[in-house]
């Protein structure tokens, strides 16, 4: 569908930076390095402490340290990083460790924004994610259906209803584009994963580290639970709408939620009682948690900052429609009428819509 | 009857006569054996999904092994007010036992949601759904770059019409794409601050012209057209926020398309099956054309819609509807004198009753 002609010269460095790049892939194919080469030589094993270095960081939910600048040695700790999480085979984790990776390669996409590398951006869109994406002086059209696909958000200006549209393709600034390229570095590392595929048997050496992935992410999953259990056992999950019950599951498991869900989880919790300090006990988990600026966050929905205002949760119909509810709750038009009626002892008949 | 595209990859519901609950995960190698079916069972309802699956017939979601869906649009009357409302829906409600006529949320002594209700189609509910129908195809056409010939459009037989994309490269779309759509073409999440641009002494002016593509452009224009008076220069008014926001919400009202954005949204949805009867009216589910659905009356679509012929019955019905189909109905209950079609329809969803 897409016109547009693209050429662009990929350099080592962009390999190191962007090591998911089929390219890239291509030339590690070349050193024909093979899993029980990673096991047994020195290489390997350099190779095999720094993919499981960055997994544990993502288990831990910190940022991820800075790729390589020996390309060759980038990509093998990428491929060998997906291979361990294909491994271990736990989705939260694959999702964990993607959001973290695409945030920063982000840092990369903006520097090569910056620095005039349009046709960069425009490479990774369309030859490696398969987006229609025609570039303009000061916008990008985008296809819909990839705007969608990408989409971070789904209020204000990212909000479809928000953008022009016209004949199918969105107009969207280039900066808009790199955090929509963020989402599809994001969505293009686990398919990745879940494509990997391990032929053979798995030598000792690298399953030691899908085991030791595994049990640190477990010992992780652990501690989430505690604060699930807490939180059933004080306040009684059951009181709690669906939408929040499930916004909270995918909290403590470590999800990465949108803004719009992370505002509305926050601010039923602080609504029914809970302290600012209770509710940075939930976010820890997030993949990308800043203590520093989610308690500014809270703080502010408290109504302890700013506009000196405590927020509401949004009511049904919003949650609806921002994509944090898919239930239809009898006679309840906000999510706090459900927690209070059924505190009260009442019972609400709820429909999955969809 | 039109069998769908890939009639092999869907999986099919019927409702039988006499029968309680509905006849799930039943697949078809082909058109031949649905057919088939249809004659030798005659179901009293009808509905594919519009999901294409490997295993349609699994009867668990997660064994059916779901391949994409067609990108679905429903447009039910019950989304859209009418003043025909008032001749022929009723409601009861099952709190204090209060009636009345209209179609309404909750019972106005009581405050009760749990209403009992009746309702039924008319020519003036088919041409308000059909005016949806048309502002959704021109959404389509011109903000998604969907054309008319991509869109097989049906009359559901019963209250609304049925939108069906027919694009192989949409189908893989996921629930919150769907949403955004649905949102979309509902003019759902439009933000006033994004549309305006502060001005001097407290006003605003509109960001857009009449000539932006998407729903800032159609504001725009609507805008000019309620505002005509006070254009100068060519360009829009500058206004206090508030009677943006006022003029913005009725722009999308105006100019929305009330899709019921469940089915939309749905990836697993049953829908009606086209050219076989609907089971509550006798009216058979419709294919259209786009230039049918703009050129043909409402009386039109719902006369193509009759199977049943126009020979004279007499039935016996209580409460009857003023207003049903294209007709007029004189008198209240008892025995009334009735064309075949609209004989059935009134048993079908109404509880009467046809003598002989």
């Amino acid at each position: 569908m897409s016109a547009v002609q693209l050429r662009v010269v990929l350099t080592p460095e962009d390999f190191s930076h962007y090591p998911f790049l089929p390219e890239a892939l291509s030339n590690l194919k070349d050193l024909e390095l093979t899993l029980e080469e990673i096991a047994s030589t020195p290489l390997g094993n350099l190779i095999l402490d720094k993919a499981k270095e960055r997994l544990l960081k993502a288990v831990e939910g910190k940022e991820l340290p800075p790729p390589e600048e020996d390309y060759m040695l980038e990509v093998a700790v990428f491929y060998t990083t997906l291979l361990i999480l294909a491994g271990v085979g736990d989705d939260r984790l694959t999702e964990k460790f993607s959001t973290l990776y695409a945030k920063s390669v982000r840092v990369f996409l903006l520097n090569d924004l910056e620095k005039g590398f349009r046709e960069k951006l425009l490479y990774l869109a369309v030859k490696v994610f398969g987006w229609d994406a025609r570039p303009g002086d000061s916008k990008v059209l985008l296809y819909f259906k990839h705007f969608v696909f990408a989409q971070p958000e789904f209020t204000g200006e990212w909000k479809l209803t928000n953008k022009v549209l016209e004949r199918g393709y969105v107009e969207v600034s280039w900066r808009e584009l790199v955090r929509l390229l963020e989402t599809g570095v994001k969505k293009y590392v686990v398919s990745l994963v879940q494509k990997a595929e391990i032929s053979g048997n798995i030598p000792e050496e690298v399953y030691r580290v899908v085991e030791e992935v595994s049990r640190a992410w477990s010992a992780r999953q652990q501690d989430i639970r505690s604060v699930a259990g807490e939180i059933s056992s004080r306040r009684g999950e059951d009181a709690l709408p669906p939408c929040i019950r499930e916004l909270l599951h995918q909290q403590l498991s470590g999800r990465n939620l949108p803004h719009s869900a992370r505002f509305a989880l926050a601010s039923f919790l602080l609504n029914i009682g809970f302290s600012v300090e209770e509710v940075l006990e939930v976010f820890r988990h997030s993949p990308d948690f800043r203590e520093d600026i989610a308690r500014y966050q809270v703080e502010h929905i408290a109504g302890l900052r700013g506009s000196r205002v405590k927020y509401l949760p949004y009511k049904c119909d919003n949650m609806r429609s921002y994509g944090l509810c898919r239930w239809s709750c009898e006679g309840v038009k906000h999510p706090l009428q459900y927690f209070y009626r059924v505190l009260r002892g009442r019972r609400v008949k709820v429909k999955e819509l969809w | 009857m039109l069998p769908p595209s890939h009639p092999e990859k869907r999986e099919y519901g019927f409702q039988l006569f006499g029968a309680h609950g509905m006849l799930r995960h039943v697949s078809f190698r082909g058109d031949n054996e649905l057919n088939e079916f249809l004659r030798t069972r005659v179901p009293q309802h009808a509905y594919y999904s519009t999901a294409l699956y490997e295993n349609p017939s699994a009867p668990e979601m997660d064994e059916k092994g779901w391949l994409g869906a067609e990108l679905v649009f429903d447009i039910d009357i019950d989304h859209v007010d009418t003043p025909c409302k008032e001749l022929h829906d009723t409601w009861r409600c099952r709190n204090c036992g209060a009636e009345g006529r209209g179609q309404l949320r909750a019972c106005p002594v009581c405050g009760s949601e749990n209403l009992e209700r009746k309702s039924w189609v008319c020519d003036i509910c088919i041409n308000a759904a059909r005016d949806e129908a048309l502002k959704l195809l021109d959404l389509l056409e011109n903000d998604f770059g969907i054309s008319r010939d991509e869109a097989s459009i049906t009359f559901s037989g019963h209250r609304g019409f049925h939108v069906h994309v027919q694009r192989e490269d949409l189908l893989g779309l996921d629930q919150d794409a769907r949403r955004e759509i649905s949102d979309y073409v509902r003019g759902l999440g439009l933000e006033v601050e994004l549309l305006l641009r502060r001005s001097k002494g407290g006003l605003y002016a509109f960001r857009y012209n009449a000539e932006t593509p998407g729903w800032p452009g159609r504001i725009a224009k609507y805008s000019a057209l309620m505002l005509s008076e006070r254009i100068t220069g060519g360009s829009l008014p500058e206004l206090p926020k508030a009677e943006w926001t006022r003029l913005i919400k009725l722009a999308v009202d105006e100019l929305s398309a009330k899709i019921d954005e469940k089915v939309t949204i749905d990836v697993h949805r049953l829908i009606r099956l086209p050219g076989t009867l609907h089971g509550k009216t006798g009216l058979k589910v419709l294919e259209l054309s786009a230039s049918e659905l703009e050129a043909l009356t409402a009386e039109d679509i719902l006369r193509r819609a009759l199977v049943f012929g126009n020979e004279e019955v007499r039935v016996r019905i209580d409460k009857p509807p003023s207003r049903a189909l294209f007709y007029t109905v004189e008198g209240s209950s008892g025995v009334i004198k009735a064309p075949l079609h609209l004989a059935l329809y009134l048993c079908l969803n109404g509880g009467a009753e046809i003598l002989r």
